[in-house]
């Protein structure tokens, strides 16, 4: 019987261990977030490009993204929260904003079409770029 | 050797190397020209990033297993966690802790191979475990140069070698840069300057000191202190001494995983190939240095010998620039005196060994020529 | 076979079953038969006195009863051993334990840096009850040092002594070593049965007193003891029976109170009145007044055969023997005097004084000695024979060689193969010829060539250690009769150490015996066996004796 305990509070150690890891791997991870702002092609649509656009990543700094450009925004953790203000020109007033709560969770680097976003399609979601360098700019980390 | 006291020649010796240390030390501190906060800062910051490394060999010392060359094992473990873990881009405090976790099973992993390897080579551990450390390195090699990126699914390219598998030479830990040290942020000014204090790092420290406190009071502590005397002895009284020292050694390997962890996130980069190489052999110099010796180490060694041992490295560079316009004396201090110290605690160990069995039999002699003893 | 029925003056019913029954206890090792036909019995709360000479079976027989492995090992044993009634057969000695029988060995099994507590629970401690019991193993708990420490000072004040429990074991003088080792065994509560090897033999003469009473109070406490020991008066005053062993089988089981030590000596060292006493009384040999070996306060560090304080004289011409129990330091003093061992004190050879610590110069003063231990020391295992009788001659005297000395010389072998094949003649060595290696031969004819390469030294002092260890018993005699024809032959003084008292007697003019590191006493060699049986116990014989140097 005591064997019995011992191996059972063992393997609860070891689940506790495991989830602790788990947990710790979906708070800890970090995503690079990049920001397209290129003209895309979607269901034979032409999206175009943003005059400007800045994108301000869990409160942090503002980013300045004019047509054609595409940045990048490092966070950590499973959640995070982006501003989007679309201006009508460059150096206009603000046309629109939209402001959502993003989950990557266990996943890693994603990159948003801003003009998809714009458009509030659904898609606006892509996969990140290939294995180049991506620039490294102001991180909005807390 | 008297019992009632020691003469003050012997409590000399006993502390020779100490206090040729500061001595030294004494002489270079001015002729370095580093100001009193500058050393200050230097010192917490070293003492933060090494002492935990030290603190591991404490331990298989008191098992009787002597130095344990073998920590550098449980350093790559460490290592290959973080590897791990800036692959998958783990950063923070998450990102050390799960550094640990992953190093944790493959350090006892190895720590059980030591162990076992140990057990057979008795009465030379040391120069087994030194040995030893060589063929795991070749194994760690084979692993990160070749496995990694293969069969070890490896996604950052910024790790991988340029042919696509292997880890790169340098690998940027900036994800836990200073993470531990940086955790609890206190400063205060000192002496014209300003001093940071790592005090979470130091308070992780603290915690492990207590550890070690509360371990040699269980009675798996004290089995290690009864095999660490007298192998038979603790044999025939039904101690299971093998597996004791197995213990005692994968303990010491985890946990110089983990301070080769926190020494990392102090560095900032990963030499993946050679950062652990001198890891074993500058710890245990810095508990030499602090008066340890070959069967005997307490948690005041530690932190006397971390002190005075990187004391001299801050200084002896500008020492020795300003002195005889050769910075390079320093690094050839570092790498003397850490092969010297070990070689002079070895060689005292032996004689002090030899000494401790002749005084045993000089008991059982008779009396002196010509003395008559009364029946 | 008798079973008391007084103990400690209370009447005790016949029905109660003794503690521990022996029944035909035998043991071989090898072919060499060391007990056999072994039977008594103990009572709960006696103390049996077990005395014999080394080699006489105790050792082996505590061996068996303690379940060491060496025993399985080595062909197991004959015999019954009933413990509590039930027969038991221990093949460790944790089963021994477990059993309650304690065993205190003369060796130390002690920790020397840890405290007397901590040495008495070892591996027995008590804890405090923790959580990680749980999940881990009970050796995470910590350890209850108060609870430790209280157990600790009752089992030291059974024994009634007073011994400090933290006192750490390393400061201890010797005696009180003793008793924690004591207090260990019985603070296992299971422990009904004790045996104590020599327990005085390190002791003071007030150590002695002290755990002789301690030892009486514990059997009051229903704790049976066997009390193995050479001190006669100890084992008569501490002991109600004494059992004697000789050659593995009980020669006598004997109260302790009624038995005189003489008659225990006998029955100890005597053999039966039959054998040759006085076989060779004429012995043609001249011993002159002149003495050869002075020696004075000698000090051998020899593990094993510690010498403390050893003086003798022997005159030139006279064969000396030095006897005594194994351990005792009789083999010591043959080694510490050539060198082989660290050695002090003063040794002068015909007046002139020998350097110690330095075997070379020995053999310079023309001292020859054949070690006890022939395969280590004596011989040349994977050499020829002519070889090793020659080789200290030619190293030592330069003889054997061709050509010009200092400058080049080679090894004259026809010289050597000449006087290998006399000397083979002359002790009837069994080979196929000089040339054989020395590892080929058998015990007694390694001996023989150990004995010849001594010879050739024409030594004026021959030191032999136990000459006929391991040799059957027609070599024993060829053996000792080339002794004594070297000595008559050539007045060579000859000193026998041997464990065998009766070769001594058949051999040597006077014998001395070593007891506990020390010369307990000269007798000369006609002298009744039991009279050194006395001096081997530490008992004086009550004839006037040779007073010691």
């Amino acid at each position: 019987m005591k064997t019995f305990m011992r191996f059972f509070q063992r393997t609860v150690l070891l689940a506790l261990l495991i989830a602790l890891g788990t947990w710790l791997f979906y708070i800890g991870r970090e995503h690079r977030v990049f920001l397209d702002n290129k003209s895309i092609e979607r269901d034979g649509k032409n999206f175009r490009a943003l005059e400007q656009v800045n994108v301000s990543v869990n409160g942090g700094d503002p980013i300045e993204l004019l047509a054609r450009d595409r940045d990048v925004a490092v966070t950590v953790g499973p959640k995070f929260s982006i501003k989007v203000e679309v201006l009508d020109s460059m150096g206009g007033d603000v046309a629109r904003t939209v402001e959502m709560t993003m989950e990557p969770g266990f996943g890693k680097d994603m990159m948003i079409s801003l003009p998809l976003l714009n458009a509030a399609r659904g898609d606006f979601i892509l996969p990140p770029p290939g294995a180049a360098s991506a620039p490294e700019t102001k991180s909005a980390n807390p | 050797m008297n019992k009632t006291g020691k003469s003050f020649w012997a409590l000399l010796a006993d502390n020779a190397v100490p206090i040729v240390f500061i001595v030294i030390s004494a002489i270079a501190i001015p002729l370095s020209g580093f100001s009193a906060s500058y050393l200050v800062q230097e010192l917490l910051v070293r003492i933060g990033r090494n002492s935990f490394l030290i603190l591991s060999l404490l331990i298989p010392i008191m098992a009787g297993m002597g130095l344990n060359f073998g920590m550098v094992l449980g350093a790559m473990a460490g290592q290959i966690g973080l590897i791990l873990v800036s692959d998958w881009s783990i950063v923070g405090i998450p990102g050390m802790v799960l550094a640990m976790m992953v190093g944790t099973p493959i350090a006892a992993v190895l720590g059980v191979f030591c162990g076992n390897v140990l057990n057979r080579a008795k009465g030379q551990e040391m120069v087994t475990g030194y040995i030893l450390g060589f063929f795991i390195n070749g194994v760690y090699q084979l692993v990160v140069l070749y496995l990694m990126g293969w069969v070890i699914p490896i996604t950052n390219p910024i790790l991988l070698l340029s042919r696509g598998y292997g880890i790169r030479n340098a690998v940027s830990l900036i994800g836990v840069r200073g993470i531990l040290d940086n955790l609890i942020p206190v400063s205060f000014p000192f002496m014209g300057g300003v001093v940071r204090v790592p005090l979470a790092t130091l308070l992780v420290i603290a915690a492990f000191c207590v550890f070690i406190v509360w371990f040699r009071r269980t009675k798996l502590g004290q089995d290690m202190r009864a095999i660490g005397q007298s192998q038979s002895v603790s044999d025939s009284a039904g101690i299971a001494v093998n597996r004791t020292r197995i213990i005692a050694i994968v303990i010491s390997t985890v946990l110089a995983c983990y301070g080769q962890i926190i020494y990392l996130q102090n560095m900032g980069t990963l030499n993946t190939y050679n950062s652990h190489d001198q890891a074993g052999m500058f710890s245990i110099a810095a508990l030499l240095i602090g008066g340890a010796s070959v069967s005997r180490a307490s948690i005041a060694n530690v932190f006397v010998g971390v002190i005075l041992f990187h004391l001299m490295f801050i200084v002896a560079p500008m020492a020795g620039k300003n002195l005889i316009g050769q910075a390079q004396i320093g690094e050839y201090f570092r790498v003397f005196v850490s092969y010297g110290i070990i070689a002079i605690a070895l060689v005292l160990h032996a004689w002090k060994r030899n000494r401790d069995r002749e005084a045993a039999r000089r008991s059982l002699r008779g009396p002196a020529e010509g003395a008559k003893e009364a029946a | 076979m008798r079973f008391p029925l007084f103990l400690n003056s209370e009447v005790i019913l016949l029905s109660e079953v003794p503690l521990l029954k022996l029944e035909n206890i035998g043991k071989e090792y090898y072919g060499n038969r060391v007990l056999s036909n072994v039977s008594f019995s103990l009572m709960r709360g006696e103390i049996l006195g077990l005395v014999g000479e080394n080699g006489a079976g105790k050792s082996t027989l505590m061996n068996i009863l303690f379940g060491m492995p060496v025993i399985g090992a080595t062909g197991g044993y004959e015999g019954k051993v009933i413990f509590n009634g039930k027969p038991v057969h221990f093949t460790s000695p944790t089963q021994a334990l477990a059993a309650g029988i304690g065993m205190v060995h003369q060796e130390f099994s002690l920790i020397p840096g840890f405290t007397a507590t901590e040495n008495i629970q070892l591996n027995r401690e008590v804890l405090n009850p923790s959580l990680l019991e749980y999940i881990f193993s009970h050796r995470m708990s910590t350890l209850d040092r108060d609870a430790m420490r209280a157990r600790a000072d009752t089992a030291i004040r059974t024994l009634g002594v007073d011994i400090s429990p933290d006192m750490v074991v390393a400061e201890m003088p010797v005696g009180y070593k003793q008793f924690i080792e004591i207090a260990r065994e019985i603070d296992r509560e299971q422990t009904r049965l004790l045996f104590l090897d020599e327990p005085t033999a390190v002791l003071t003469e007030t150590e002695a007193e002290i755990l002789l009473k301690a030892l009486k109070k514990l059997a009051e406490s229903g704790i049976a003891i066997v009390f193995i020991s050479h001190r006669l008066n100890e084992v008569k005053e501490l002991c109600d029976r004494i059992v004697v062993l000789r050659d593995g089988e009980v020669i006598q089981e004997a109260d302790a109170k009624t038995a005189t030590v003489r008659e225990i000596a006998s029955w100890m060292v005597g053999r039966a009145v039959s054998e040759k006493t006085e076989e060779k009384p004429q012995k043609s040999h001249v011993i002159h007044d002149e003495t050869a070996l002075k020696v004075e306060h000698l000090w051998v560090d020899m593990p094993g055969e510690t010498v403390r304080d050893v003086s003798f004289e022997v005159k030139k011409g006279e064969i000396f023997g030095i006897g005594g129990l194994a351990g005792h330091g009789k083999l010591g003093i043959p080694n510490g005097i050539m060198g082989l061992s660290p050695a002090g004190g003063n040794v002068e050879l015909f007046g002139r004084r020998i350097p110690l610590n330095k075997p070379r110069r020995a053999l310079d003063r023309k001292m020859a000695f054949v070690s006890e231990d022939r395969r280590g020391v004596g011989l040349l295992l994977d050499e020829r024979i002519d070889w090793n009788i020659t080789f200290t001659a030619m190293q030592v005297q330069g003889r054997f060689l061709r050509g010009i000395p200092g400058i080049l010389q080679l090894r004259d072998d026809e010289a050597m193969r000449k006087e290998t094949e006399s000397l083979i003649k002359l002790l009837d060595i069994k080979c196929t010829g000089p040339a054989q290696h020395a590892g080929e031969l058998s015990g007694g004819n390694q001996q023989k060539v150990c004995l010849a390469k001594a010879f050739v030294l024409q030594p004026d002092l021959l030191l032999v250690s136990e000459p006929t260890r391991g040799i059957d018993v027609g070599a024993k005699t060829l053996v000792l009769d080339a002794l004594r024809e070297y000595n008559e032959g050539h007045g060579t003084t000859i000193i026998v150490t041997s464990s065998e008292l009766e070769e001594l007697r058949s051999v040597c003019d006077r014998i001395a015996i070593v007891g506990e590191g020390r010369i307990a006493g000269v007798l000369p060699a006609q002298r009744p066996a039991e009279d050194f049986g006395l001096l081997m116990m530490g008992q004086m014989p009550h004839d006037e004796m040779e007073a010691t140097a």
